[in-house]
């Protein structure tokens, strides 16, 4: 299966005739350790998770078989209850992975305490899409709105436990999730480095490609930044990208994929085949 | 566990919901009480005071699972409060976008209702039908509306960009191929859902059915001033739910109202069937009414018409209403612009609307369906439901799980 | 390694007169690619197309080989054509989408098909990259200063322009002009500097004119996806080949040009190192072949 998924995501070259044999036993053998994985929504859209489903054609398998998810108020029947809720249920169990969805409210103790429960019971914590990895458009609340006039500070999750990866995307793609997935099911912590470098990239904004790549001479007019932005709110502009900052959300994508923010060469070249 | 595809919730309010049963000797439900606890963004006080066109950016980020008819609701109302003609080729592309999305989000309901009605045998078979439909119909989201779960390109005064002819022609022999599909996915889950055999009457209830167009949405048929909005402590009587409530009740005509598929084929279609089997039926009926109606605009629509209106943003303060007949039910955006700026901005999203009336559409009935009667009006909140059961006379509780999806 | 990985490489140049004609050098981009259209191996090509303004290309959708020869020709001005690459799978709704990329557009492509974070569905919507050559680029200031300025022509008039035996050309209805390339120095964008790419390493295909003669090409096919198109464009006789030569002129003059490019990249890279300069590559002078450096 994890094979199969793998070839389907192009993740892998055709293996060696000879490796084949040995490639297939090494599947046999991870498919037993299936992650435990927990699914926790803080201040999110669910936009992350229904991007997760749109893997229509490895999906099934992906959750059925290849990992278990043990926790998550709409993964699975458990939810962690908190003393504020006079109604408080099973407790939290352990996980090799919680994926975050959505900022942290501050002022709400149940998603504060949920999270730090989180980074408890899970091996890894990763931020699952940009609100959680750097608050995105929540960067902009307030406060001041009914019927919680006092919800007002939305932040990334990295403020306030230690993230051990962020997945960033509003909403990351279909392919970059099953693609993370897959690569720690396989333990390939190479594929994930970008991930866990991303985990510190909390101040995220538009901006960052003037400030970090256009102001340092960095910049060469590709024009990733533009076809990556989610919310078209780039444009070119003389070779330059230029921000309508009326539509930035703040996800971070646009500096994330640009080719001047950095560089997995050596990843690239294998995924080439080259 | 988990052979589920799992969406958790939504709206405004997104997340996470509890659903408060009071109970009788023989477990029957005498009070229903359903809220949602889920911290508020803000999203209203965000886009105030920006720029017009970051309104339907960030509204459409309320919900994951329903972003399209908030970001066509956002658009229809800016385009009101700046008194906006908008091509007509922009507003097929806007209902093609909204069909689209109507089925993938039917279908979405569908997973989630899938353990309470499907069998073992019959569970791949249902997912896999729903898989294959989403993936065409979000194929459609993804042209027209530029990304398939944030749309990008719908856009006040119309939309950013046409289709190409190649695109046209393409979603139109994929679609026209994905219509006997369709219908045997509507045959099996009205057929399961009658082979389930709910209890006659379940989640019937007097709230009347609110709608303002057949499929689409219609500003002009939602009347600000048969509407309020009260606060959750004077809705409900228990002071501690009236606290703890994130999100506030919206009345029509002074009282709380049903929206969805089920209220929109009883206003324009004359079903009056009412409650849980009918609900899965209105909205199964309804996705080939999408479908036909996606196939009849992809054969008109002129793809080198304009699709985008000159205008003016500074605008004249103006309430300008957006309403879209969203999935689950009518969503209405209120906006008012002047001098360039959004001076107001209120969402009263389907979810909003149907949270009252679920409550109560619990009663009568033993608290084992209340969690049926939850998924059949709305999936997005009932996923994330906090079901407690308290017993009538001293108040313990008998109950307390998360809903099941 | 300098040239980086491929399986085979080639002189070659586009059969077709018509294309030989408006086309920079072996019209390798523009055979290519409309061959792929003709095979539907693609079914759109993304291309720096003409705009309102001469001279000032345009990224563009091409959805026929008219369109596709429209592009022909090498503008030396900044043009995104990565941006367009959105539309062409969105609105356009391309499924198999050909791209002309120079190495850093190959690059940023290349990024987002390893780790398409924001990118749905479009990394595998990408069939064809046909890299071209790149020594530096310039503004589209940078080029008129050099047409109006330099050369002393009207933009307008202007056929062709060519970089090459050390010079910058300019070809007009009445003559030729050109002026040392050392002239254009100083007018480089910024961000070429720390480029260690010359040949499109990690496109499918590459073209360019050094080591080629006039009205040839040199053509490196790297992946499989490369080696598909070229060899039925070869067999169909659309594209003809010769061995490329080895020596000064040839092989080795590209080589020497790549590696050039390469090691001045890399003392720029550290020297803005050493300034505490953010650099992208992590790699550069810590690697053991600092040469295998893209
Ligand atoms: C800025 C720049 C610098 C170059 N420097 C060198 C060099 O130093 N050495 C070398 O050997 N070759 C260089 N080239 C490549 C060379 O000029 C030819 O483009 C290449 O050899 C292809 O020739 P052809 O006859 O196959 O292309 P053609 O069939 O003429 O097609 C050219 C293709 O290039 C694309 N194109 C034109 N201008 C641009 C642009 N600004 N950005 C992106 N795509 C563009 C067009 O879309 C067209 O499809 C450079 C090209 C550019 C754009
Ligand atoms: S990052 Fe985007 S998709 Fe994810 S929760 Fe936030 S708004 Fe929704
Ligand atoms: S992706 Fe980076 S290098 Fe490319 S245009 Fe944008 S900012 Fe410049
Ligand atoms: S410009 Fe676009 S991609 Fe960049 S942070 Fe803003 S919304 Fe995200
Ligand atoms: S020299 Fe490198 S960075 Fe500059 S335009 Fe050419 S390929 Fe891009």
């Amino acid at each position: 299966m994890l094979a199969r998924i793998k070839e389907f995501l192009g993740m892998e070259t055709k293996p060696k005739e000879e490796a084949s044999q040995q490639e297939v036993e090494k599947v046999a053998e991870e498919e037993k350790a299936k992650p435990r994985i927990g699914y926790i929504h803080l201040s999110g859209c669910t936009g992350d998770a229904m991007s997760l489903t749109e893997n229509y054609d490895i999906l099934a398998p992906l959750l059925t078989e290849m990992v278990d998810i043990v926790y998550g108020q709409t993964l699975a029947d458990v939810w962690w209850g908190d003393e504020n809720n006079p109604y408080a249920i099973d407790d939290m169990p352990e996980m090799d992975l919680a994926l975050i969805e959505g900022s942290v409210c501050l002022q709400d103790e149940h998603s504060m305490k949920e999270l730090q429960k989180a980074r408890e019971k899970a091996g890894l914590v990763a931020a699952f899409g940009s609100c959680a990895a750097t608050g995105c458009f929540t960067r902009y609340s307030r406060g001041g709105q009914q019927a919680q006039p006092n919800h007002e500070s939305f932040v990334p999750i990295a403020d306030v436990v230690k993230v051990d990866l962020a997945i960033p995307g509003c909403p990351p793609s279909p392919e970059i999730i099953a693609k993370s997935v897959v690569a720690l099911i396989n333990g390939d912590m190479d594929y994930l480095q970008p991930m866990m470098d991303l985990a510190g990239y909390t101040e995220a904004c538009g901006c960052d490609l003037q400030l970090k790549v256009v102001n340092q001479a960095l910049c060469i007019g590709c024009g990733t930044c533009a076809m990556a932005c989610q919310t078209r709110a780039l444009d070119m502009n003389s070779g330059r990208p230029e921000l309508n900052e009326d539509r930035c959300v703040k996800c971070g994508i646009c500096y994330i994929q640009c080719p001047r923010s950095s560089w997995p060469a050596d990843r690239i070249e294998q995924d080439l085949g080259l | 566990m988990s052979e589920k595809i799992v969406i958790s919730p939504t709206s405004r309010q997104e997340g996470h919901a509890e659903l408060v049963m009071e109970v009788d000797d023989e477990g029957i439900v005498t009070k229903g009480r359903y809220f949602s606890i889920t911290p508020v963004r803000g999203l209203e006080r965000i886009v105030t005071g920006k720029a017009p066109e970051t309104a339907p950016v960030i509204t459409q980020r309320i919900c994951g699972v329903c972003p399209i008819p908030h970001t066509l609701a956002s658009v229809e109302a800016m385009d009101d409060s700046l008194d906006i003609e908008i091509p007509k080729a922009g507003r097929q592309l806007r209902e093609l976008l909204l069909a689209a999305h109507d089925i993938n989000s039917h279908c979405i309901h569908h997973f989630l209702i899938a353990q309470d009605v499907v069998p073992a045998d019959l569970m791949v078979t249902a997912i896999n039908s729903v898989s294959e439909i989403r993936k065409n119909v979000q194929y459609v989201v993804d042209m027209v509306g530029g990304e398939g779960i944030h749309p990008s390109d719908v856009r006040i005064g119309g939309m950013a960009k046409n289709l190409s002819e190649v695109a046209r022609k393409r979603l139109y022999a994929r679609l026209k191929a994905l219509k006997p599909k369709l219908d045997a996915h509507v045959e099996l889950i009205t057929g399961l859902v009658a082979d389930k055999g709910f209890p006659k009457g379940l989640g019937v209830t007097s709230a009347p059915a609110v709608a303002s167009h057949p499929t689409y949405g219609d500003g002009t048929n939602f009347d600000v001033d048969r509407f309020t909005e009260i606060l959750p402590e004077s809705w409900y009587d228990d002071p501690e739910i009236g606290k703890r409530a994130c999100s506030t009740i919206p009345l029509y005509d002074g009282l709380n109202v049903e929206v969805g598929p089920r209220a929109r084929a009883e206003v324009y279609r004359g079903f009056n069937e009412r409650g849980v089997v009918a609900q899965h039926v209105a909205r199964a009926i309804e996705m080939k009414i999408a479908l036909s109606k996606i196939i009849d605009i992809l054969a008109e629509l002129d793809t080198s018409a304009p699709v985008l209106a000159d205008f003016d943003v500074r605008g004249t303060n103006k309430l300008g209403i957006g309403a879209i007949e969203g999935p689950r039910g009518m969503d209405v955006h209120m906006a008012q612009v002047a001098d360039g700026k959004t001076q107001f901005y209120s969402a009263l999203v389907p979810t909003t609307w149907n949270i009252p009336t679920m409550g109560i559409a619990t009663e009568g009935f033993h608290h084992e369906f209340g969690p049926h009667v939850i998924r059949a009006y709305d999936p997005c909140l009932s996923c994330a439901t906090h079901v407690i059961v308290v017993d009538d006379e001293d108040r313990s509780v008998i109950k307390n799980e998360m809903v099941r999806i | 390694m300098v040239l980086g990985k491929y399986k085979q490489i080639t002189l070659a140049r586009s059969t077709d007169k018509q294309i030989q004609n408006i086309s920079q050098d072996g019209g390798i981009a523009t055979g290519l690619l409309a061959f792929a259209l003709d095979e539907k191996i693609i079914d759109g090509a993304v291309v720096a197309g003409p705009s309102d303004e001469m001279w000032k290309p345009e990224p563009t959708v091409a959805l026929t080989a008219d369109e596709i020869m429209a592009a022909a020709g090498t503008k030396y001005t900044l043009c995104p054509n990565n941006w367009m690459i959105k539309e062409a799978v969105r609105q356009y709704g391309l499924e198999k989408v050909g791209v002309v990329t120079i190495p850093c557009q190959t690059m940023g492509l290349r990024k987002m098909q390893s780790y398409p974070f924001g990118t749905r569905f479009m990394a595998d919507k990408i069939a064809l990259i046909v890299g071209i050559c790149c020594t530096e680029n310039f503004s589209f200031e940078s080029l008129k200063t050099f047409i109006e300025a330099k050369a002393g022509v009207n933009f307008d008039l202007v056929e062709k322009m060519d970089i090459g035996k050390g010079k910058f050309w300019v070809y007009t209805q009445d003559g030729t002009i050109n002026f040392p390339i050392k002239e254009t120095h100083g007018y480089e964008q910024n961000g070429c500097k720390v480029c260690l790419d010359l040949v499109s390493e990690l496109s499918d295909i590459s073209t360019g004119s050094i080591g080629a003669p006039d009205d040839w090409s040199a053509v490196e096919v790297r992946t499989d996806a490369g080696d598909t198109v070229f060899s039925k464009a070869v067999d169909a006789g659309l594209i003809e080949t010769k061995p490329i030569d080895e020596g000064k002129f040839g092989l080795e003059m590209l080589t020497r040009l790549a590696r050039q490019k390469k090691e001045k990249a890399m003392k720029e890279i550290d020297r803005r190192k050493e300034l505490g300069l953010p650099v992208p590559y992590k790699a550069s002078s810590e690697k053991e072949d600092p040469l295998a450096n893209i």
